[in-house]
This record gives C-alpha cells, structure tokens and sequence, in this order.
C-alpha cells in the first residue's frame, strides 16, 4: 500500500456488501431479480403515478357555474395522442372565449388529466372530471382504456363523453342497444368498417394501377383491429384481393423486421397495415429494411409533421387517418386552423394527427348544437349533435340518431355521392355507412412531390410534403414508388 | 428452412454482440459491488438521444463525442449516485429503479413519449448471405460488437486491472487486503461500460429506433444476460448473449415473436435454480 492512501475499511468492504460477506445465494438473487422484475413491470405505472402527481384539476377557476362551460381533458396526455386532443381545444377554445363564448358562457377547460394508457388512471380521469362538475369530456383514450370506462359512461347519461380515439364498434353497440343510459357518447373517429375500407379503397386503386393483387395484413393487438380483421377476410377476397398472410403484433413490439420477412416469403405485394401506436416504427424499419412491398394503412403518428426530421426522411410507406395532406385540396378553414396550429407551437405535434381533427370536428360540433339549442341543457345539445353534418370536413360526414340508420352516434356518412354534398343529407335506416374518407398519404420528397404541394409557412425548403394520394377529391399526387422497389423510377 | 437456419444464426450472433456490449457493464458492477444498477440501462436509451440530437451537427463524428460522454456520465453516476449508498444493495437497487423511470419521464418531457427517433446509418445497404438479407449498418454493428467482446476478453485476461475485475468478485476482501482500489476499479468499470453502451445505443438504436421507451427491454435480456452468464464473468457474458440471441431470433422465426421475453425469461429462471451461479459464473465469496 502506497504511503497516504487510505487503508480499506474492512467492516464497510465488498465483501460486506455481498450481502454481509456470504455468496449471493440463489434465494437472495431470485428475491431481488423478482423485484426487479416486478419493478419494471409496474414500472410503466409507478412512472404514471408520480408523473401524475399535480396533474389534473381545473386549469382556471373552479366550481360549477351557470356561466360557465366546463370542458374535460383526459387521455395519455405524455404522448402525442393526447397533445392532439389538448392543443386544438386549447386554440378554439380561447378563440371562443374572446368572441364571448357559446350563448355568452365562456369555456372553461378542466384537466387535462394524462391516463397514461391505462384503466385504472383512465377511470380516476373520468371520476375527477365528473367530481369537477364537467359538462363535456374530450377524451383522447384509446380503445382497450375506453372499454373499460363504458360502464360510468352509462352511469353518467347527462355528461357528454365526446371519443376522439375509439372506434370499436363494440362500444357503439351500447348506444344502439341501450340509448338511454348511453345517448351521452359520440365516437367521431370512423367506426371498425370505415377505418376498413378507407385501406381497401386505395388498396383497390393501386391494384388497378399496379397489379398488386396479393395482400398481407399486418395488425397490432388491440380490440380494433380485431373487427377490421374480419373485414378484411371477408371483404377483400371479393374485391379480387388474394389474402397471403395474416400478423398480430404486440403494442411493445420491437422488431419489426420478422414481420416484413413473413410477408416477403408469403409472396406479399401490399401490406396492409392497422396500427394505432407503432406506426412510426414500422415506416422507419420499412425504409431500412427496404422491403419492396407497398405498406400502407392506419399508421398512427406517422402523419405528424415532425415524422420526416424525426425518421430522417424515411417514406416508403403511407398512413391513413392523415387530415393535413395536400392541404391545398381542403377547405380554407381547416388550412387556416392547421397554419395557424403549426405557427403556434415549435413543437411536436406541430400538425395533427387524425386525433387532432377529430377534436376540431368535437368542438365545432358542440359549440354548433348548444348555439342551436340555445341551453347547454344536455338532452336539448343531444338533439342537435345527431343533425351534426360536415361535408367539407377533412373527414366528411356527421351524425345521426337513434332510428335513422345501424349506429348512431357514430362518425357516419351517406352512401349516396351525391347526397354527400347537401348540408343537410337524408338520415334513415340503410342510407349511412361509416365515414370511409380518412385521406391516405404519402410522405415524398420535394424533388418528386407536386410542385405545387401546399407548404406550411416556415417549413424548411427541402422538407418532406405530405401527398394525399386517396380519395381523388382530397388528392394532390399519386403513390410513388419508394427508391428500393425493383421497378421505381425514383431509385 | 435452410434460409431460416441461415437467418437465426447471422442474426443471432448479430443480436448477442449487441446485447454483449450492452451488458458488460451491468453484469461486471454487479459481480463487483453486488448490487443491480438499474439506471444503466437508462443512460442506455439517454446515449440514443444523444446521439440522434448531435449527429445532425456532428454527423460520422457522433460516436467520438457521445462514446466517451457516455462513458464519463456512468463515472459520474457512480461517484455522486451509487458510491455513498454502495454499502447497501437494495437501497442502490430502489434507488436506481426511481432514477430510471425519473430520467425516462425527463426524456418524455423533452422528446415525448409516443415519438420514434432514426439514428442516421453509417452503411445504408444490403448485404445477400445465402438468400437472407442483412443490413449493411446491423453487420457492422455485429462485427464491432464482437470485436469489443474479445478485445475486452483479452484485457480481462492479461492486464492487471482485467484481472482485478475477474478476481474482485470471488474474494472482496481478500482483493481489499492486497491492495485493490475497488473504488477507481468499480469507476473504470462504469466508464468503460459507459462507452458500450453508446456503441450499443448506436447501433440497436439505429436498428429498431430510437424511444424513451426503448431501455425497457434490454434490461431484460441484462437480466438474462448476467444470470445465465454468471456474475462478472467476461466469458459467461460471451456465451449467454449467444445462447439469448439464438434463442431469441428462433422463437421470432419458428414459434412466435410474441412469447420471445417469456422464452428468454424461462431460460433465466431455469439458471436459476439448476445452476445459480451461471453457465461460467464463479462461486462468491
């Protein structure tokens, strides 16, 4: 021992830190491993609990007031999913308090209160709202969190429950059933069948255009894609697609790579892909991986702005749902929306995913029917949200009631074109399907995208645009084909 | 099936470098402090993001600057976070855990939690090996992983502070009484566990993508890792990440990805209990 180094303390030594000096027996590893274990387990929630902590409650004043309007936020609020329900309530709400509010009530909004994509923080969201004395809630919870919130949903007929994610048609079979106790709920994504065929639809015209017949579904596991499974079995087959294979993936999933290759091996020629959560994920491998395959579905968040930055400039596949392509071919109000949320936020989620626009469509729909309503009275507002109709929406349609046709409340369009187009189309029994319409897009680069790509102000010049390639009246180019396919032209 | 064959055993070996070099610092700190620093594979996911926030600056140059920044944020944690609780192994393993979930929460509230991130690769190709097609970058990766393994294998088998950190684990004390600074050891430990983890991070980052979220699963196969391995051992290390990649990649491709942790998971137990202290783990004491 060198002169002035300090002399080991043997009773605090190494050895004592083993566990008092004796090995590391297998029961003291396991005990400790089955904490770890546990720990990581629940890790997930103990990161929800403490992130939880301070959040909640009403934003401004407090207490239940004739004057006021109180609006509740809930959903995972940590993640871009409940920014999308938060940040366009946030702008239209102040711009409805500054034009003095819905029949002279101001707004108030309460939360928003993050459920962290689980049941248990979800049901304590929904109850601290109630205790808050909301009138509506906007929720941002996702399917499996919301089957699970049906139960006081029903409890609560009188409090509006305004879904913004879900789209079980499940869920919807309780407000069909039992209108009643469930005449509160309005599910303003497309239900299961419309979430289906806006994927089959361009599936159909790239069939045409190409030749792909063969078709691989690659769907994450939740109750959502359950139904749209189903569809594709028996829809696809008759639109003269060829089913080669069928994934479920878990919504931890990793790797996607192995999935891709059972796609390749079955002979796919478009992967059809039905994923709330890990969209970007998977055009990120996709493009790595350059698998030559069209990939093209409910991609998730794969339709935010930040995507291109984020993946740098990863866009082989394309994702549905995605209201802020081509933003020429929309109406000036939902342009003006969209510019003015990209200009208003430097951060991610600078544009919406389909989320984002359902909120807008919430909101527009509430202030709409209490102002014809005249009362906040929640039978009265009701009423008027089953007239909700909006043909130049990004997602055009509306609502009906209970009679008028299979699901009420749910985000429905006439099937007749034309009809389509009126203010005010014919509701009744077999004239409405779920809203098909979710625009699919296409990310490109500049160099291949339309020149004439509207692009949002302070956008960097060689960005990305995103195309809508489906439906034909939103779309401002066609599908091009990723560099790594044996026959692009853009290799 | 020969093309699957083909396909388990490149990537396998591919996997098991990578989870190798994730590994090593974990497993060598628990061998020589007898605790579990979860945090480690934290500062993992924190390396990804440093190097998908430098590289657009930085570009082929990131890894010199997040390697050794890593490396030094790991000597950091242990000096100021681990060293003055070291004395006990289930306050550093709680304290850890929250210092785990604390870091993922900063990252989500600064990169958000739904978000995957791309680290820009160095070779973007495809390489053809009898019909299966590899990543250029992931065989990179794999080849720099192993090349970190042995090269560790060897310093640990002919230096002196290699054999310090092999020996430290059997007789704490006995190291103590001849001298052994256990202290700067554990510190270079860390370090250079902090330097592979960046090298991991880059490249199994590279790979799946880059998430607040992406620590999780590499503490499991750690876990893995070190159990079947054996505490501190370099060699136990070698051959539990091969036999947890092969046995990983089979499961994806024959049965069904979705049981691959369960799998994983079984295979630790099953140490466990029929050899505690792992495949080349040596009795402590």
């Amino acid at each position: 021992m060198r002169s002035g180094e300090k002399k080991p303390d043997l009773d605090s030594d190494l050895s004592k830190r083993l566990l008092g000096g004796r090995p590391l027996s297998r029961r003291q590893f396991l005990k400790t491993a089955g904490v770890a274990g546990a720990a990581i387990g629940l890790g997930t929630g103990v990161g929800g609990l403490l992130a939880g902590c301070g959040d909640g409650g009403s934003s401004g004043t407090t207490g239940a007031s004739g004057d006021v309007i109180k609006i509740g936020i809930m959903g995972p609020m940590a993640d871009p999913t409940g920014m999308n329900v938060l940040r366009p309530a946030e702008m239209m709400i102040k711009k409805i308090n500054a034009a003095g509010g819905i029949i002279g009530k101001q707004i108030e909004i309460v939360g928003p209160i993050d459920d962290h994509w689980e049941t248990a923080q979800a049901i304590t969201a929904y109850e601290t709202l109630l205790k808050e004395g909301v009138h509506v809630i906007l929720s941002g919870s996702d399917d499996n969190v919301e089957s699970a919130l049906l139960s006081r949903i029903g409890q609560n007929p009188d409090v509006l429950y305004l879904s913004m994610f879900a789209s079980t048609q499940g869920h919807m079979v309780n407000v069909r059933d039992d209108y009643e106790k469930f005449k509160g709920y309005f599910m303003f994504t497309a239900i299961d069948d419309g979430l289906y065929y806006c994927v089959e639809e361009p599936a159909i015209m790239l069939k045409e255009k190409f030749g792909w017949n063969k078709a691989y579904m690659i769907r994450e596991d939740m109750v959502w894609t359950e139904g749209i499974e189903q569809y594709f079995k028996d829809s696809a087959p008759q639109k003269g697609f060829e089913i080669v294979g069928i994934d479920v993936v878990p919504l931890d999933v990793e790797d996607l790579t192995p999935y891709f290759r059972n796609a390749e091996k079955a002979g796919a020629q478009m992967i059809w892909t039905m994923i709330s959560v890990f969209g970007e994920k998977l055009a990120n491998q996709a493009w790595d991986s350059k698998v030559p395959i069209a990939m093209f579905g409910h991609n998730g968040i794969l339709n935010d702005y930040g995507y291109w930055e984020r993946s740098n400039g990863a866009w082989g596949p394309m994702a549905t749902t995605s209201t802020w392509g081509s933003l020429e071919k929309h109406s000036p109000e939902w342009r003006d929306f969209l510019t003015e949320w990209f200009t208003t936020y430097s951060d991610d989620p600078r544009t919406p995913m389909w989320l984002g626009e359902c909120t807008w469509r919430g909101i527009k729909a509430y202030q709409e029917a209490v102002e014809r309503a005249g009362t906040i009275e929640t039978d009265a507002v009701i009423k008027e949200l089953e007239m909700t109709y909006y043909p130049d929406a990004p997602v055009a349609g509306g609502f009906y009631g209970p009679g008028e046709g299979i699901w009420p409340h749910t985000w429905a369009m006439p099937i007749d074109e034309a009809e389509r187009a009126k203010a005010d189309p014919t509701r009744g029994e077999g004239l409405w399907m779920s809203s098909t319409l979710n625009p699919m897009t296409q990310w490109q680069p500049k160099e291949i995208a339309p020149a004439d790509s509207f692009v949002l102000p302070g956008t960097p010049d060689d960005y990305g645009r995103l195309v809508t390639i489906w439906p034909p009246a939103l779309a401002g180019g066609e599908y091009q084909l990723p560099p790594f396919f044996p026959e692009s032209p853009n290799a | 099936m020969f093309e699957n064959v083909v396909y388990v055993i490149i990537y396998g070996l591919i996997f098991a470098s990578l989870y190798g070099i994730m590994t090593v610092g974990f497993s060598l700190v628990c061998g020589l402090g007898g605790f579990f620093d979860i945090a480690l594979p934290a500062y993992f996911m924190v390396g990804a993001f440093m190097i998908v926030e430098l590289s657009p600056y930085l570009g082929n140059g990131t890894m010199l600057i997040v390697a050794p920044g890593l490396g030094l944020l790991c000597v950091a944690h242990y000096l100021l976070f681990i060293r003055p609780q070291r004395d006990n192994p289930y306050r550093v393993f709680f304290a850890t855990i929250l210092l785990a979930l604390g870091v993922e929460s900063l990252m989500a509230k600064f990169f958000s939690s739904g978000y995957t991130f791309k680290i820009a690769p160095l070779l973007s190709g495809n390489v053809n090996i009898f019909d299966v097609e590899i990543r250029q970058q992931l065989l990179l990766g794999g080849a720099v992983g192993w090349i970190a393994l042995f090269g560790l294998r060897y310093i640990s088998h002919n230096t002196n502070i290699g054999r310090a950190v092999i020996g430290i684990p059997q007789s704490v004390r006995g190291s103590q009484v001849i001298g052994l600074d256990v202290v700067r050891i554990q510190a270079i430990v860390y370090g250079v566990g902090g330097v592979l983890l960046a090298l991991g991070a880059y490249f199994y980052g590279g790979y799946l993508g880059v998430s607040v979220h992406m620590w999780a699963y590499p503490l499991v196969i750690m876990f893995t890792i070190t159990t079947v391995g054996g505490l501190g051992s370099i060699n136990g290390i070698m051959i539990a990440t091969v036999l947890v990649g092969w046995l990983e990649v089979a499961v994806v491709t024959f049965i069904d990805p979705r049981i691959r942790a369960f799998v994983i998971l079984s295979l630790a137990i099953a140490i466990l209990i029929f050899r505690p202290r792992g495949l080349a783990g040596k009795r402590i004491g």
